[in-house]
């Protein structure tokens, strides 16, 4: 049998049990190597996305108190100088009532004179918020207030649908044959998608303002 | 028990000596192994397969444009999309050759070179032999890509992308063949020539121009500077296609591709044995074909059922994200909505209070005209030019406005999921993919319907309180 000649294959034997027992094992161990740390990244990936929510939801909660406090702030300071504005001129309304009772009173000129000064103050306060802000307005804050809540919940949407892409991908990748085979013998489980925890969440919210 | 394995071991014993002798024999005689159709042999092999994963490749890229619904561009989501409209830049390129605005172009100028060339043969009696002979062929002289960052739009909005490592179908914008009276020739081709030129030259250009309706799908993800989504390249992504043609066109491309490489491939596994043995000693040649060609219909096989068993686990997934993505939509909207309500509320009492002590400071200012002038009265008349109007307006147009935004969100995100509802009812029925539908654990889904109450005509109603029409809907 070991005399071949010609194209027997009788030679080749040794090779080929060589070939079955050393390189076929070893490329079986490079090949589901690989596939272990495609899975391992993908499982990392979503967790990290979910991170990616939870560092949204961090920004949302330190932002948002921040920004109603900024907001209110600025409306109690637009309302008080205004009311320091009427103030003053209810102060100067009845200082001028004085001066029209008793015309020629030294005491009651100068109060009219301080009164008069005090109203300029206070309006001189208004005319700068006014410029300050060129539409006088707590209306800008709010405006951008708005603007922010709602690019805040897209950035959280958004990273929650790139959390559920996330979990996808990796589910795909340890459900796809021949992954599937590894993801089995080292426990890679399914990842959940996002949920809405508490079903009366998906209902509408209800506009009102009455 | 010892007794049988101590055999064990002497068998196994003799058995690697055996080995060893028989490695020693064959390296003695290395030159008796049939080195050449050996070599054969593997190239087939290697060939067989490469032949059969095009064919399944194509088949698999064709299964995802046909099962990833096209999304509008205001409801891409994070992840693979397929969407739909005109490529639109504010900074477009200029084509190198045609002078068009587009966002990619490609061009090639090649020129043309007749000369001798010496080559070897064998001729029919197997000698060596030399002989020279006239060739003509064209070498590329100058060639360029570019492609700038674009806008997909469609009629809900604008989408970026970033076209960077897609697999790009471009439209022809420009193909001449011209001479050296030719302006082109110099102008838009290199000075210098070839070795032997005929001054003939080509050029030829493609791309995408501006306005042009393309097909792009890919992996969104969300931008760096603003809150949006873009498709761009990403290694993880299945497939990252912008097309000029349509999707129909794209899908029956891949599916000739899907037959015509299995057909390929079928072919050679047939006539390279047939060739080989014929050739060699006249064997029972078809024999051989027959089992090759045989074998690799079974491995082509095993890889297509792989593949449809792969992608209809993926649509399952992707049903399964749809899915959950509208959740994603739906506390976007429970989250959002109530705040915004609470800041036009808000303000609306805080202006109605402003506008109370405007309007007393204007009355007193009118009293005061006619009484005693104070310094401050012009002051007070600026001040009710600069409230003109009620500004809670701009707040109540941003709320408006956000509020039909989201319920489009909503929107998009529930008729995405039908959609791709539609696709997977469609592979859990449809032959062959019904037979691996279990396989996969596919199972027929419910389409989003609305309650039956959300279905009646809604009654606009501008007259009755607001809480009693709330009472109404309850």
């Amino acid at each position: 049998m070991m005399e071949t000649t010609g194209f027997s294959l009788g030679g080749l034997i040794p090779m080929l049990i060589i070939g079955f027992f050393v390189v076929i094992p070893l490329i079986v161990l490079f090949w589901g190597v690989r596939i272990y740390n495609r899975l391992v990244s993908g499982r990392n990936g979503f967790e990290n996305a979910f991170g990616q929510i939870d560092v949204q939801l961090t920004r949302r909660y330190d932002l948002i108190p921040n920004l109603v406090e900024t907001a209110k702030g600025y409306m109690k300071h637009e309302r008080e100088t205004l009311e320091a504005v009427i103030e003053a001129r209810n102060q100067a309304a009845s200082a001028t009532q004085e001066v029209a009772r008793a015309p020629g009173d030294p005491q009651a000129m100068q109060q009219l004179m301080g009164a008069e000064a005090a109203l300029t103050g206070t309006l001189g306060r208004l005319f700068a918020l006014a410029e300050a802000y060129p539409d006088l307005k707590a209306n800008t804050n709010m405006l951008s207030l708005q603007e922010e809540l709602t690019s805040t919940e897209d950035k959280v949407s958004y990273a929650r649908e790139g959390f559920n892409n996330a979990v996808t991908r990796y589910n795909i990748l340890r459900e796809s044959f021949p992954d599937l085979i590894i993801a089995s013998m080292f426990k890679f489980y399914a990842a959940e998608l996002f949920v809405v925890d508490a079903p009366e969440q998906r209902e509408a919210p209800k506009v009102s303002f009455s | 028990m010892e007794l049988v394995s101590c055999m064990d071991l002497l068998e196994s014993g003799f058995l690697f000596r055996g080995l060893a002798a028989q490695i020693d024999s064959s390296l003695g005689s290395l030159e008796q192994i049939p080195w050449q159709p050996l070599a054969i042999g593997f190239a087939a092999v290697a060939l067989w397969i490469l032949l059969a994963e095009l064919s399944v490749r194509a088949r698999r890229k064709q299964r995802l444009i046909d099962d990833v619904p096209t999304c509008k561009t205001a409801g891409v989501f994070i992840g693979l999309v397929e969407v739909k409209g005109t490529a639109e830049s504010d900074d477009p390129l200029v084509s190198f050759l045609a002078d068009r605005l587009c966002v990619h172009y490609s061009y090639t100028v090649s020129e043309q070179w007749r000369r001798l060339v010496t080559e070897t043969y064998t001729d029919s009696k197997g000698n060596t032999r030399t002989r020279t002979r006239m060739k003509t062929g064209w070498d590329t002289v100058d060639q360029g890509t570019r492609s700038c960052p674009f806008y997909l739009e469609d009629d809900t909005g604008l989408l970026r992308i970033l076209p960077v490592g897609a697999d790009i179908d471009s439209a022809a914008l420009f193909s001449r063949t011209c001479g050296r009276e030719d302006a082109l020739y110099y102008d838009k081709g290199p000075q210098s020539s070839v070795y032997a030129s005929t001054g003939t030259r080509r050029f030829v250009e493609n791309g995408i121009p501006l306005h042009r309706r393309i097909y792009v799908m890919g992996t969104s993800r969300l931008q760096q500077d603003v809150v949006a989504p873009e498709i761009a390249s990403d290694p993880q992504s299945p497939l990252f296609l912008i097309s000029v043609k349509s999707e129909a066109q794209k899908s029956s491309s891949y599916n000739f591709q899907f037959w015509g490489w299995f057909l390929l491939g079928f072919i050679t596994a047939v006539a390279i044995p047939a060739w080989v043995l014929a050739s060699a000693d006249g064997g029972p040649a078809w024999i051989s074909a027959g089992l090759c060609g045989a074998a690799f219909f079974c491995y082509w096989s095993a890889r297509w059922v792989v593949m449809v068993y792969n992608s209809l686990m993926s649509l399952r997934n992707r049903v399964e994200q749809a899915w959950n993505n509208v959740d994603v939509q739906l506390k976007r909207r429970h989250d959002l909505i109530p705040q915004l309500v609470e800041v036009v509320t808000g303000y609306q009492q805080h202006e109605a209070r402003l506008q109370e002590h405007l309007v007393l400071l204007r009355n007193e200012a009118q009293i005061a005209i006619g009484e005693v002038a104070t310094a401050c009265t012009p002051s007070v008349n600026a001040l009710k030019e600069a409230h003109p109007e009620l500004r809670a307006n701009s707040l109540f147009i941003d709320l408006h406005e956000e509020l039909i935004r989201t319920e489009e969100k909503v929107a998009l995100a529930r008729g995405y999921y039908n959609d791709i509802v539609e696709e997977n009812n469609e592979r859990v029925e449809r032959i062959p993919d019904r037979f691996f539908g279990s396989l996969a654990k596919m199972r027929r889904r419910k389409y989003y319907e609305a309650r039956s109450f959300e279905r009646a005509a809604v009654q606009v109603d501008l007259v009755t309180e607001q809480s009693s029409t709330d009472e109404e809907r309850v």
